[in-house]
C-alpha cells in the first residue's frame, strides 16, 4: 500500500459497561489518512457499541479518543460530526417520508448559514445556499449512481434498499468529513449487492476521497476481502487481532469466535 | 389555435372550480335546515373523494391550477378577503369566520411544534389563555392599547412556554405531554381560585379592539356598502393570519423547517439528526417557544374581541381539539391543518341541533380518520423549498 502514514484517528483503552456486560473492553486502535479499516467480529461483539462511543452516543467509562491532535472524548454527537466524524448507521435511520434531497440536506446543516431574517424576510441568501446545496447534492449521488440525481425531489421510500444505503453514505459525506463510520452497510442486501456496494465505497474513496478514513463493519469477513487496507477483529468487547486481511484471517482466536471451536 | 384553445378551456375550468366552491362553502353557511345541510355536507365529501380517485378530473384540473397558478391563489384570496360583503346580512357568521381564523393561527402554532419537530403539545389552551389572560390584565389594569396587548400576550405565552420546556428537555416526547397536561390543568386551577385574576368570574370588560382612535365598534362604509361591525375583526385578524401563515410557510420551506422534521421522531430520527449535527435540544426549544408565540396571540385576540376571559374558556378539553386539527388536517401540512382549523370551528356551529351529540360525532370521524386516511385530510408534499418542481426531476433551478 502506498499511502502516506499520518494519524489520523487514534483511541486508547476504549471502555463501556452496560450493568455487568463489558461490551467494549479497553479497545486500542489508530487509524491513519485514507485508511479503509475493517471492522470485524461476530454478533454481539461490540462494533455498533464501539461507533456508538466514538460518536459521542454513549461516553465511555474508560478511556479516551481523539481526531489528529484533538481529544474528543466527552463531547455530544452533533459537536463531534463538526470535528469532523461522521457515521452511518447498521439499521437505515433515513427519513422515508423526506425527499431524497432533504435526507441529503439534512447531511449538510451544519454548512448553512441563512437564520430567521434570511428565512423570513430576505430569502436571497437562502436561495443562494439551496443552489449550492443542490449542487453538491448532485454532485454525492453522481459519484454513486447516476440515475439518483433524477430522483432528488421523490421521497426517499421510492428508491430501492441499495440506493437507500448510497443516500445514506452521501449523507454522511456530505460535509467532507476526516472520518467515515459505516456500521454494516451491506446489511440487509444480497450478497452480490454487497459486493457492488463495497465495490463502489472503494471506488469513490479513490477518485473523489482520497483523504478520507473509513472504519467500515461487516460480520461476513468475504465481504471487505480487497477493500481494506488493514482488519480490526473484536470478541466480546475485547480487540482480539489487528492486520493486514491476510494475517487476520489467519487468525487462530477469530477463527474460533466465528466457527466455534 | 390549439393553444389558444387549452388556454381558454383551462381558465374556464379554473374559474369553475373557484366559483363553485366558493358557492358551496357560502350556501354551506347559509343554509339552516339539517336535511339539506347533509345533503350539501355529503356533496362536499363526493366532489373530494372524486377528485382525488378520479384520474380524469384530478389531472386536467391540477394542470390548469398549475398554469394559472398566481390567477387560482390570487382569486381565492380575494373571495376570503370579500366573504364579508357576501355575508353582510349575517354578522354572526362574520364572528364565526373570524373565530376560525384564530383557530388558523393557533393550530399553525401548534403544527409547528408538533407537526415540524414533532413536540407533544396537550397544553395549548393554557398557552392560549396565558395570551388571554396578559391581554386581560395589561388591558384592565393597566389600560395598555389592544395591539401592544397581542405582542405582550404572544411573549408572556413564549416565556412561560421556555420556563416549562427547560426542565424537561433532555427527555421531551411523553414526559413533555405529560407535563403539559399537568400544566393545562394547573393552569385552570389557578384562574378559578386566584383572585387577583378574577377568580370563576375571570376578567371582565376588557376594551374591545381598537386601532389609535379607530373602534371597532363601528360599521364599515365601503362603496356603497355596510359591512357589520365585525367585520373590523375579521380584517384585522385575517390581516395577522396571513402575515403568521406567510411566516410558517417560509419556515416550512427553509433549512429551519428540515432541521425540525430531522428529528420529529414521527418523520424523521433524533439520533441520526444528533450524529448528522443537530443541536436537538435547541432547536426544539425554538419550535415549542415559536409554537406558543402563535397560540399566545391568538389568545390575545380571542379577549380583546369577546371583551371576557373566564377559566370555562381554557380546559384540557380546548387542548385536545386544537391538537386533533393538526392530526385531522395531516401533520405538518399547513394546508391541511388550516383546513381543518376552520372545520372544527363551524362544523359544531352549523350542527347545532346535533350538539349534544358532536363530540360523539367528532369522535367518529377522527376515528375514521386515523383508520382510512392517515396522512390526514391534506397531506403534507414534498418540500421544494419554493422552487417549482414538477415531481421527480431535480436539475438546478433556473434563475
Ligand atoms: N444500550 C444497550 N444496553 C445494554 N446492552 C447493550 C446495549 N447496546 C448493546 N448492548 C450489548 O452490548 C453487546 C455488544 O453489542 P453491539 O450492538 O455493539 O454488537 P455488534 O458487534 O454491533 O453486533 P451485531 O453484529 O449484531 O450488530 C451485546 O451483548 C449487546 O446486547
Ligand atoms: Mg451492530
Amino acid at each position: 500500500m502506498t499511502r502516506n502514514s499520518s494519524e489520523l484517528f487514534n483511541c486508547e483503552r476504549l471502555t463501556k459497561d452496560f450493568g455487568g456486560l463489558r461490551a467494549v473492553d479497553r479497545v486500542d486502535f489508530e487509524v491513519s489518512e485514507g485508511q479503509i479499516v475493517g471492522l470485524i467480529g461476530p454478533n454481539g461483539a461490540g462494533k455498533t457499541t464501539l461507533f456508538n462511543l466514538i460518536t459521542g452516543v454513549y461516553q465511555p467509562n474508560e478511556g479516551r479518543f481523539g481526531l489528529r491532535e484533538e481529544d474528543l472524548t466527552g463531547l455530544m454527537p452533533h459537536q463531534i460530526k463538526k470535528k469532523g466524524i461522521s457515521r452511518t448507521f447498521q439499521q437505515s435511520r433515513l427519513v422515508l417520508g423526506l425527499s431524497v434531497y432533504d435526507n441529503l440536506f439534512v447531511g449538510m446543516l451544519e454548512t448553512f448559514h441563512s437564520g430567521f431574517f434570511d428565512t423570513l424576510i430576505r430569502r436571497s441568501r437562502f436561495k443562494k445556499e439551496l443552489t449550492t446545496a443542490i449542487e453538491r447534492a448532485n454532485q454525492l449521488l453522481k459519484q454513486f449512481n447516476e440515475e439518483l440525481v433524477e430522483k432528488g425531489f421523490a421521497p426517499a421510500s421510492e428508491i430501492s434498499q441499495i440506493d437507500r444505503r448510497r443516500l445514506e453514505i452521501c449523507r454522511a459525506l456530505a460535509t467532507e468529513p476526516a472520518l467515515l463510520l459505516l456500521d454494516e452497510p451491506s446489511a440487509g442486501m444480497t450478497p452480490e449487492e454487497s459486493i457492488e456496494l463495497m465495490s463502489d465505497i472503494r471506488r469513490v474513496q479513490e477518485n473523489y476521497y482520497p483523504r478520507l478514513s473509513i472504519i467500515l463493519v461487516e460480520h461476513d469477513m468475504m465481504v471487505i476481502e480487497g477493500i481494506t487496507d488493514k482488519v480490526i477483529a473484536l470478541n466480546y468487547g475485547k480487540k482480539i487481532a489487528e492486520g493486514t486481511f491476510e494475517e487476520v484471517t489467519r487468525n487462530e482466536e477469530l477463527r474460533e469466535a466465528y466457527l466455534g471451536k | 389555435m390549439k393553444e389558444l384553445k387549452s388556454f381558454l378551456r383551462d381558465f374556464c375550468l379554473i374559474l369553475f372550480c373557484i366559483l363553485a366552491s366558493c358557492v358551496a362553502f357560502v350556501a354551506f353557511l347559509r343554509i339552516t335546515n339539517l336535511l339539506a345541510l347533509l345533503g350539501i355536507i355529503l356533496a362536499i365529501v363526493a366532489a373530494i373523494y372524486l377528485f382525488n380517485r378520479v384520474e380524469g378530473i384530478k389531472t386536467p384540473i391540477a394542470r390548469a391550477f398549475e398554469r394559472f397558478r398566481k390567477f387560482s391563489y390570487g382569486s381565492i384570496i380575494a373571495i376570503i378577503i370579500l366573504l364579508p360583503f357576501i355575508l353582510r346580512s349575517s354578522p354572526y357568521w362574520i364572528f364565526i369566520l373570524t373565530l376560525a381564523v384564530l383557530w388558523i393561527i393557533v393550530v399553525l402554532g401548534i403544527n409547528i411544534q408538533f407537526g415540524s419537530a414533532g413536540i407533544i403539545n396537550l397544553g395549548a389552551a393554557a398557552f392560549y389563555g396565558v395570551g388571554a389572560y396578559t391581554a386581560g390584565m395589561f388591558a384592565t389594569k393597566l389600560g395598555l392599547p389592544p395591539l401592544l396587548n397581542l405582542l405582550l400576550g404572544a411573549v408572556m405565552a413564549m416565556v412561560v412556554g421556555s420556563i416549562l420546556f427547560i426542565p424537561v428537555l433532555k427527555t421531551r416526547s411523553y414526559y413533555l405531554a405529560l407535563v403539559t397536561i399537568a400544566f393545562v390543568m394547573a393552569f385552570h386551577t389557578l384562574l378559578n381560585n386566584a383572585e387577583w385574576l378574577g377568580g370563576a368570574q375571570g376578567i371582565v370588560g376588557i376594551p374591545l379592539m381598537s386601532i389609535g382612535n379607530y373602534s371597532f365598534l363601528q360599521e364599515i362604509n365601503i362603496l356603497g356598502f355596510k359591512l357589520p361591525s365585525q367585520s373590523n375583526f375579521y380584517y384585522l385578524a385575517l390581516a395577522l393570519g396571513g402575515l403568521l401563515t406567510f411566516g410558517a410557510v417560509r419556515l416550512w420551506n427553509s433549512w429551519i423547517g428540515l432541521t425540525w422534521n430531522s428529528f420529529n421522531e414521527d418523520t424523521g430520527d433524533e439520533l441520526s439528526a444528533q450524529c448528522m449535527g443537530v443541536a436537538v435540544n435547541k432547536w426544539s426549544m425554538l419550535a415549542f417557544t415559536i409554537g406558543n408565540f402563535y397560540i399566545g396571540l391568538a389568545g390575545a385576540f380571542y379577549a380583546h374581541m369577546t371583551t371576557y376571559i373566564a377559566p370555562p374558556d381554557i380546559t384540557f378539553y380546548l387542548s385536545l381539539l386544537f391538537l386533533s386539527a393538526v392530526i385531522l388536517g395531516g401533520v405538518d401540512s399547513i394546508l391541511g391543518v388550516s383546513t381543518a382549523a376552520v372545520l372544527l370551528v363551524i362544523m359544531p356551529e352549523k350542527l347545532r341541533a346535533l350538539q349534544q351529540y358532536w363530540v360523539i360525532i367528532f369522535g367518529i370521524i377522527l376515528v375514521l380518520m386515523l383508520i382510512l386516511r392517515r396522512e390526514g385530510l391534506i397531506p403534507a408534499k414534498v418540500r421544494t423549498y419554493g422552487l417549482r418542481i414538477s415531481r421527480a426531476t431535480a436539475n438546478p433551478p433556473e434563475k
